[in-house]
């Protein structure tokens, strides 16, 4: 008897402590600024942005419906022994789901980057507060001689193209596109179509795979993809005459800097579906806040060239260019 | 004949040498040696007691069941004990020659499943100077009779260990002492597995079945281990029934399994095999999803000894394959598989003159693999293939000293590859080999005052900073009091063999096991154990014990690793300490245990010092096991621990997300992103929960029955597992469950 006075004891003791507690993950909140700014070459407007940090009455962040964009800040960048201070400005904001005011952000249309040079940033945020960052903008790339120069390349299923670069580790983004003029009721209409490197088959429906930044020199097109797009350009019109390929394919690669290359490959993506993964790398280089000052270079490609029998094997006009 | 002599020629001729000079003290004594087995079966009877109560002096029996009582003085007849819990004690007449070894091997009669008590005769005596702290030693009953959650689980059961701990219900996984997961060695038969989980690490994926009996030593472990900083499990399988053929049977709600036994000519054969064949039950644990987890794992071992061949040798081959597959059958879905396979051989071997020795030959393999499909995963996949030999060997003096010396020589042959996120492959490969010697003395001749000090010397190691090191260790056993005594260990340890995990997972599918990269050294510990042990009442046991643990070049992922530049590994620091307090009461029909750990544990990476996620303050537990009589036994188990560690959250940012720079920064590139505190400065609630098994024991003709019911979490405590700051949803561990388990025996 005197054993079940003490289990009762003991689960009565349990059940005391068995109420739940409640869980705030929530810890002091300390207002934060964010920062970004990619610097362009191929471009005079540079255009940057400023948001601060919030908490919104739950966990929900799209609750929170309050425009968090900072006005009034200086924003200067020194940049080949010139400083360039910026403005701020906004447009008409497309997606009105969740913010109602006007997308707001800085600009100056002044400058545009050249190879490896400094710069540096200094944000000066209505409340004296500082955010600061430096970066050296990417080098040039060179094409290879050994690239491919004609689509298709003789025997071989594949295009490569091929780049060297004095930096090592840095993101590069390679893009294609096929140039097109369509006949629209007797009006030319100049298009472009972007080239995937290939296509995979996922459900029964072939799913196009395009190029994502990486560190690679090199990349590779399926000339199965670029069949596939030439075919997409008219796909479902019967009337292929109406449409006119350039000769010159456009192709061009997207030089990135390191801290454009580090917060690329911060935001690259999830591990798999069953990890639990409670803390995430937040990568900045920008010293007080969040957000990424970083460059790129764009270089273009402009050897790569369609064979003429290939283009009117779809029916295609082939437009000629010196 | 001729090749058994030739073998064993190079022992018989060291022999000597070793003996030189102690056999001049030899006094006419003589020894008593022998193995105790189970009546039944023929099982070996691990750590049970041997006491010759006219001398109050004894042994008890290592983990193949031997035991050896030295410097018994000779000519005349003693009355011997042999005692163990659930087995009826024996008493047997032995005369004792001098100079000579008297072979005494006792078979122990189970006692009725309707009277099974514990009986510790002599305990006290036997354990005056032996130099175990920080050794826990678990039998399968213990396991069988604690709350199951699904499954037996020798991993689960650890974490009732005072200075074990875990970071929630979905994981086996445990942490010993501050140290991380991958700095645990598990052995089976002296074979490592590397990952030695089922169903994302719920499971142990060694049956409790096949176990004969387990050591865990959680820290201060001698000099025959190697390779781990933290923690060793040793794990001594059956032989299977030597007397004649068994059949058993089990179904829980997640598996099927079976157990096939028998005598072959001069020994005997075990195998085993498990099959998970219905997973709705681990939605419990994976907060409601559908994982299809299909696994299995076999075992077998045979046994051969014969006096033709080799006078007092044993021999065993042993193979076990755990394998582990998640196959969603839909080609937009990826696919883990994971697989060990462990086969070893083993010559056990008694000479004449008190000396024992083991051969082992070992090759363990594990692969690991992420097969993205057509998802958005990137392909990762781990092989590890370790082959070791060893040879160990003991010899006992006629003062009762001893000396443990060993060689192993392991290879390792390691490969990882891995794409990130951004479709950069990596591969980290190496074949390197590790030769290790260690030598111990063990000083045992005074009855109050035990010490065991050695070291381990690797001569090669399979990294560059592994070679030409020396890991010292001691531990040693003061008894100042009949019913107390003083224990103390200290010990340097080394690790090459790590594993690449991120440390704020904390549900980890793909663990990859690397050799050490270069361009980090080895990790070493350094182990400062102190701790009481008093037996003032019959059946009453209470230890204290105080750990410090430093941990250096720890190899921590690198949650910065942007570009290939950046290493993959960082070189960290770790911290430990804390006390320990256990009391256990048996009186029969009961058995309390009551344990509580007050510790901390700190990690320190480029200058940043944190609490790693299994940091917790207070952890204790309350095990009440209730013998009700007529086969039928209860026991309740109830959890207690601080809360762990955990980021806060402080709010949201819109994040910029890059995916078309080219197009520059527009307002659809923005995604709200929450950002965090400090690492693990917050700490979750308090964990307790209690679980309560009934266990029902019968015989119907010639079957043996046991019918088990548990309820884990039983006034269902929503204990927090995580907060998923993407859902913004906290996520909780195991709801109140109800299980069961039948098993059958012929």
């Amino acid at each position: 008897m005197k054993y079940c006075k003490l289990i009762v004891l003991i689960l009565l003791f349990v059940l005391v402590l068995s109420c739940d507690e409640s869980f705030n993950p929530y810890g002091d909140f300390v207002e934060r600024y964010a920062f970004n700014c990619i610097l362009k070459s191929d471009e005079n407007l540079q255009t940057a942005t400023l948001f601060r940090s919030y908490r919104p009455d739950g966990f929900d962040p799209f609750t929170y419906t309050t425009d968090p964009s900072v006005f009034n800040a200086d924003i200067r960048i020194w940049y080949d022994d010139s400083v360039f201070v910026f403005k701020d400005t906004s447009v008409v904001r497309q997606d009105t789901s969740r913010y109602k005011t006007p997308f707001s952000f800085y600009y100056n249309n002044q400058f545009q980057i050249g190879n490896r040079k400094t710069v540096e940033l200094e944000v000066l945020l209505p409340n004296g507060r500082r955010l600061r960052s430096s970066s050296f903008t990417p080098s040039k790339i060179d094409f290879e001689d050994r690239s491919d120069v004609l689509v298709p390349s003789g025997n071989n299923n594949f295009i490569q193209i091929i780049w060297t670069s004095f930096d090592d580790g840095m993101f590069f983004l390679p893009k294609m596109t096929i140039r097109y003029n369509q006949n629209v009721n007797g009006r030319i209409e100049e298009k472009t179509k972007l080239v995937p490197l290939r296509y995979l088959s996922q459900g029964g429906e072939s799913v196009p795979v395009f190029p994502t930044a990486n560190a690679s020199l090199t990349v590779v097109y399926n000339i199965n993809a670029i069949t596939r797009a030439l075919d997409e350009i008219s796909e479902g019109d019967p009337l292929k005459q109406n449409y006119s390929i350039y000769e010159n394919l456009s192709f061009s690669v997207t030089a990135y800097d390191l801290p454009t290359t580090k917060y690329i490959s911060s935001t690259g993506g999830s591990i798999d579906d069953l990890t639990v993964s409670v803390d995430v790398a937040d990568y900045t280089n920008i010293e007080g806040g969040f957000g990424l000052f970083g460059s790129y270079s764009k270089k273009k490609y402009n050897q790569l060239r369609f064979f003429q029998n290939y283009i009117d094997s779809f029916g295609y006009n082939f437009i000629v260019e010196n | 004949m001729r090749f058994s002599f030739f073998l064993t020629l190079p022992i018989k001729f060291l022999i000597p040498i070793i003996f030189l000079g102690i056999s001049t003290f030899a006094q006419q004594t003589g020894n008593i040696r022998g193995f105790v087995v189970d009546s039944t079966n023929g099982e070996a009877l691990a750590f049970c007691n041997v006491f010759i109560n006219e001398l109050s002096a004894g042994a008890s029996t290592n983990e193949r069941g031997l035991y050896l009582i030295k410097s018994i003085p000779s000519g005349k007849e003693y009355a011997v004990s042999i005692s163990y819990v659930g087995y009826r004690t024996k008493t047997l007449q032995v005369f004792v020659r001098p100079e000579k070894v008297t072979q005494l091997d006792v078979q122990l009669v189970p006692l009725s499943i309707e009277l099974q008590t514990i009986e510790k005769v002599g305990e006290k005596i036997i354990r005056e100077n032996r130099t175990d702290i920080s050794l826990e030693r678990i039998s399968v009953k213990e396991l069988e009779i604690l709350p199951k959650g699904v499954e037996t689980d020798i991993f689960r059961t650890l974490q009732f260990i005072p200075g074990v701990s875990a970071t929630g219900d979905v994981t086996a996984k445990y942490y010993v002492r501050g140290g991380g997961g991958d700095q645990n060695l598990i052995l089976l038969n002296g074979i490592e597995i590397y990952n030695p989980f089922h169903s994302l690490g719920l499971f142990s994926v060694i049956d409790p079945d096949m176990i004969n009996n387990i050591e865990f030593y959680k820290g201060g472990f001698t000099s025959e281990y190697s390779g781990r900083l933290s923690s060793v499990m040793d794990v001594i399988s059956k032989d299977g029934n030597k007397n004649r053929f068994g059949l058993k049977g089990a179904m829980s709600f997640l598996t099927a399994k079976g157990l096939i036994e028998g005598p072959i000519p001069n020994g005997s054969f075990m195998i085993t095999g498990r099959k998970s064949y219905n997973n709705d039950v681990l939605k419990k644990f994976f907060d409601e999803q559908t994982i299809p987890i299909d696994f299995y794992d076999l075992s077998f071992k045979v046994n051969y000894s014969s006096e033709d061949i080799f006078e007092n040798a044993k021999f065993a081959a042993f193979g076990f394959i755990s394998n582990d597959d998640i196959d969603y059958k839909d080609p937009l879905r990826e696919r883990f598989k994971w697989k060990n396979n462990l086969y070893g051989f083993e010559w056990l071997q008694v000479y004449d003159v008190p000396l024992f020795s083991r051969l082992g030959i070992s090759l363990s393999t594990f692969e690991g693999e992420v097969i993205p499909n057509l998802s958005s995963l990137k392909p990762r996949k781990n092989e590890v293939q370790d082959f070791t030999i060893n040879f160990d060997m003991n010899v006992v003096y006629e003062n009762r000293d001893e000396i443990g010396l060993g060689i192993k020589l392991k290879t390792i042959d390691s490969k990882f590859s891995q794409t990130n996120f951004v479709g950069i492959e990596s591969s980290i490969e190496k074949f390197a080999g590790n030769l290790s010697i260690y030598g111990k003395y063990k000083f045992l001749r005074w009855k109050n005052f035990g010490l065991d000090a050695g070291t381990r010397f690797n001569v090669t190691g399979l990294t560059s900073g592994g070679g030409g090191v020396f890991e010292p260790r001691v531990s040693l056993t003061y008894r100042f009091l009949p019913w107390a005594a003083f224990k103390a260990a200290w010990g340097i340890y080394l690790q090459e063999m790590i594993t690449v995990s991120d440390e704020s997972e904390i549900i980890s599918v793909f663990e990859p096991w690397i050799i050490t990269p270069d361009y980090i050294k080895p990790s070493k510990a350094i182990h400062y154990n102190a701790g009481i042990d008093i037996n003032v009442l019959r059946g009453l046991q209470i230890s204290v014990e105080g750990y410090y643990k430093l941990l250096q070049d720890i190899p921590i992922v690198n949650d910065q690793k942007f570009t290939v530049a950046d290493p993959d590994l960082l070189p960290g620091k770790g911290e430990s300490y804390g006390w320990e307090f256990l009391a256990n009461y048996s009186v029969d029909p009961f058995n309390f245990t009551a344990s509580y750990t007050l510790s901390w544990a700190y990690k320190e990476v480029n200058g940043w010092t944190y609490y790693p996620k299994y940091d917790t303050r207070h952890a204790g537990n309350v095990i009440l096991e209730f013998n009700l009589g007529s086969g039928w036994i209860a026991s309740a188990v109830w959890n207690y621990s601080s809360g762990y560690p955990f980021t806060q959250l402080i709010g949201f940012y819109d994040k910029y997300f890059p995916n078309n720079t080219q197009n520059g920064i527009n307002e659809s590139g923005f995604i709200p992103y929450a950002y965090l505190g400090d690492k693990n400065l917050g700490r979750l609630p308090a964990y307790h929960r209690l679980d309560l098994s009934l266990i029902k024991r019968l015989r119907v003709l010639l079957v043996n029955f046991e019918l088990g019911v548990s309820a884990i979490n039983v006034y269902d405590r929503k204990n927090v597992f995580y907060f998923n700051r993407d859902t913004g949803k906290t996520v909780n561990m195991l709801p109140f469950l109800l299980t069961g388990t039948l098993k059958v025996e012929i």
